[in-house]
C-alpha cells in the first residue's frame, strides 16, 4: 500500500469519526434557540474544559506557533505568556454572565450588553464587528485545513477541494447538533491535538538533532538570536519589549472579548463547572511548547519551507517518515482547523441572528423561526467565509488583525457591563467605536503609533476614557436589579 | 480574608505580567539551560505553572461558587 493511500486512510478515518461525534451529539439538547446555541445550559466540566481550550487553539497554534517559533526564535513565547492571564478574568465575569443567561435566557455576550442599557444599536454594533471578526478568522482556519491536505498529498487533492471537504464536515454537524456538536468533537479534537503535539514535539528534535538538548545547544552556536528574549520581529530584527509587553498585554485583554469564547459562559452546567474550567486553562497552554519544539528543530533544516509557517508539514513531508505518522499530523492539523472553525461559524451565526437581526434591527423572530434563521446563517457564513479564503489575494492575516483589534475593545464594554453600576450605554458603544477605529487605523497605518506599541492598545486607551467619561457624564441608571441578579444576590 | 485573597491574587496577576512581558528577568538571558532547555522556556511555562495553582489558590480561598 503507496504512502499516500494509507496518508489519505488516517485523515479519512479521523473525518468520520469527527462527523459521526459531532452528529451524535445533536440528539441530547432540545431543538430550540437555548438548545442550539447554549446547549441547554448542561455543559459539564470535561466537554467545557475542552470546548474552551480547542476553541482557542486553532490552524493558526498548530502551524503559526512551529512557524512562529522557527523564524522568531522565542518570540513565540509571548503566546505562552498572554495565555496563562488571558482567561483569568472569565473566572470572574463567566459566573455573572451565566446567572444573566439563566434568569433571562440570554445565549450571546452582545445580547446580555445591549439588554443592560437597553440599547439595541449597542447589539447591532457588536454583532457587526464580531462577524466581521470571524470571516477572516474562518477564512485562515479553511486555508489550513485546505494547505495540510494538499501538501500531505503531493498536490492531489487541490487546495479548494480539501478546505471544501473538511467544512462540509463541520457544516453537517453543526448544523445538526449546534454547541453540543462543536463541545463533543472538541473533545475528540483536544485529545488528539495534545497527543500528537507532544509526540512530534519530542520526536523532531531526537530525530533531527539528537534530542531537544542538543537541539538547543546547535542553537546557541549557530542562531543565538533565536534564544534571547523577546526574540525577532517577522522582519529578522530583534524585537522591542515595548512591542512585546503590549502584544501580551492586548492579547491577554482580548482574549475574553472573543464572543464564540464568552458565550460559552451561557453554556455551562454550573458556576461551579465555569470557574474549575478557567482554574484548569493553563494546562491547555502546556500543549503549545512543543509545538515550539518542533519550530526550534527545523532551524537549519535544508531545503527550507517557502513560508514559515510551514515549517511542520515540511519537515514531515521531507524526513521519509511512515505513512500512518504523517497521517496522523494531517488529522491533528485538521483537528485544530475544526475546532476552532466549528465554534466560529456557530458563534457568528448565532450572534447574527440573535443580536444584528432580531435585537439590533428590530425584526421579530421567534421559536422554530428563529432557529432556522440561525442555520441558515450558519450555511451563508460558511459559504462566505470559503469564499474569502479561495479568492481574497491580500493578507488574510492582516484583515484578521484589524478585526482582532476591534473585537479587544469588547472588553471593557463588558466589564463595565457586569460591574459598573455608573456606566451608561452610548458611552459603552461611543468607547468600542472609537477604540475599533483607532486601532484598525493604526494596524493599516503602523507609522502614525507614536510609540512602539501594539495598536490596541491605543485603542483601549482611547476606549476607556471615551467609556468612563461618558458614563460619568451622563445620567445615573437604575440597574441595582439587574446587576444584583449578576451578582447571585437575587435567586 | 476574602480581600486577602483578592490582594494576593492581583498581585500575582501584575508579577506574571512583569516576569512574562517586560524585560525585568528575561532581558538578554539564555542560560542557564536545564536539561538542555534555555531559561526564557523555563521561566515563562513555569510562569504558566503557577498561574494555575494561584488560580487553585484562588478558587479555594473565595469558596469557589458562592464566591461575589
Amino acid at each position: 500500500m503507496s504512502d499516500r493511500v494509507v496518508i489519505l486512510g488516517v485523515v479519512g478515518a479521523y473525518l468520520l469519526l469527527s462527523l459521526a461525534t459531532g452528529w451524535s451529539a445533536g440528539g441530547r439538547s432540545r431543538d430550540d434557540v437555548q438548545g442550539w446555541v447554549a446547549g441547554d445550559r448542561g455543559i459539564g466540566l470535561v466537554v467545557m474544559y475542552f470546548l474552551t481550550g480547542a476553541t482557542v487553539f486553532s490552524a493558526f497554534a498548530f502551524l503559526g506557533g512551529p512557524g512562529w517559533a522557527y523564524s522568531r526564535g522565542v518570540a513565540c513565547l509571548y503566546i505562552l505568556g498572554y495565555g496563562a492571564l488571558g482567561f483569568i478574568p472569565f473566572w470572574f465575569l463567566g459566573p455573572r454572565a451565566a446567572r444573566l443567561g439563566r434568569r433571562f435566557g440570554y445565549v450571546t455576550q452582545a445580547e446580555m450588553v445591549a439588554a443592560r442599557f437597553a440599547l439595541p444599536p449597542l447589539a447591532a454594533v457588536m454583532a457587526a464587528v464580531s462577524v466581521l471578526a470571524f470571516v477572516p478568522y474562518l477564512a485562515l482556519q479553511m486555508k489550513g485545513a485546505g494547505y495540510v491536505l494538499s501538501a500531505v498529498s503531493d498536490g492531489a487533492i487541490p487546495e479548494w477541494a480539501g478546505a471544501g471537504f473538511v467544512y462540509a464536515i463541520v457544516l453537517a454537524y453543526v448544523l445538526r447538533s449546534g454547541v453540543l456538536g462543536v463541545g463533543w468533537t472538541n473533545t475528540l479534537q483536544g485529545v488528539f491535538m495534545m497527543v500528537l503535539a507532544w509526540s512530534l514535539g519530542l520526536y523532531l528534535p531526537y530525530k533531527l538533532h539528537g534530542g531537544v538538548g542538543p537541539m538547543f545547544q546547535t542553537l546557541a552556536e549557530t542562531r543565538p538570536e533565536l534564544l534571547v528574549a523577546p526574540g525577532l520581529t517577522s522582519a529578522g530584527d530583534p524585537w522591542t519589549w515595548s512591542g512585546y509587553g503590549s502584544a501580551v498585554f492586548v492579547s491577554a485583554v482580548g482574549f475574553c472579548g472573543w464572543p464564540h469564547l464568552f458565550m460559552k459562559a451561557f453554556s455551562a452546567d454550573s458556576v461551579r463547572t465555569l470557574r474549575r474550567t478557567v482554574v484548569l486553562y493553563p494546562t491547555f497552554q502546556i500543549f503549545l511548547i512543543p509545538l515550539f519544539l518542533i519550530g526550534f528543530a527545523g532551524v537549519g533544516f535544508s531545503p527550507p519551507p517557502p513560508q514559515s509557517d510551514q515549517i511542520l508539514p515540511w519537515l514531515l513531508t521531507h524526513l521519509d517518515l511512515p505513512g500512518v505518522v504523517v497521517g496522523l499530523f494531517c488529522a491533528g492539523a485538521l483537528a485544530a482547523s475544526m475546532s476552532s472553525g466549528d465554534a466560529m461559524v456557530h458563534a457568528a451565526a448565532s450572534i447574527a441572528v440573535r443580536d444584528g437581526w432580531r435585537l439590533g434591527l428590530g425584526r421579530g423572530l421567534e421559536g422554530a423561526a428563529e432557529l432556522r434563521a440561525i442555520r441558515r446563517t450558519t450555511v451563508g457564513l460558511m459559504v462566505a467565509s470559503y469564499a474569502v479564503a479561495m479568492a481574497y489575494t491580500g493578507s488574510l492575516v492582516t484583515l484578521l488583525l484589524t478585526t482582532y483589534g476591534a473585537v479587544v475593545q469588547f472588553f471593557p464594554a463588558v466589564v463595565a457591563t457586569l460591574y459598573w453600576r455608573r456606566a451608561s450605554g452610548w458611552a459603552v458603544l461611543g468607547g468600542i467605536v472609537v477604540g475599533t477605529v483607532v486601532t484598525g487605523a493604526l494596524v493599516l497605518a503602523p507609522e502614525l503609533r507614536p510609540l512602539d506599541l501594539h495598536a490596541g492598545l491605543y485603542g483601549l486607551v482611547l476606549n476607556l476614557v471615551v467609556l468612563v467619561g461618558g458614563s460619568l457624564l451622563a445620567a445615573p441608571r437604575s440597574d441595582d436589579a439587574w446587576l444584583a441578579v449578576a451578582a447571585g444576590k437575587v435567586p | 480574608m476574602r480581600s486577602l485573597v483578592l490582594l494576593g491574587f492581583g498581585a500575582f496577576c501584575v508579577a506574571l505580567y512583569l516576569a512574562v512581558g517586560t524585560p525585568l528577568v528575561l532581558d538578554g538571558r539564555v542560560e542557564p539551560f536545564v536539561l538542555g532547555v534555555p531559561f526564557p522556556m523555563w521561566w515563562t511555562a513555569g510562569w504558566v505553572a503557577a498561574a494555575f495553582v494561584a488560580l487553585v489558590g484562588l478558587h479555594l480561598g473565595l469558596g469557589g461558587e458562592s464566591h461575589e
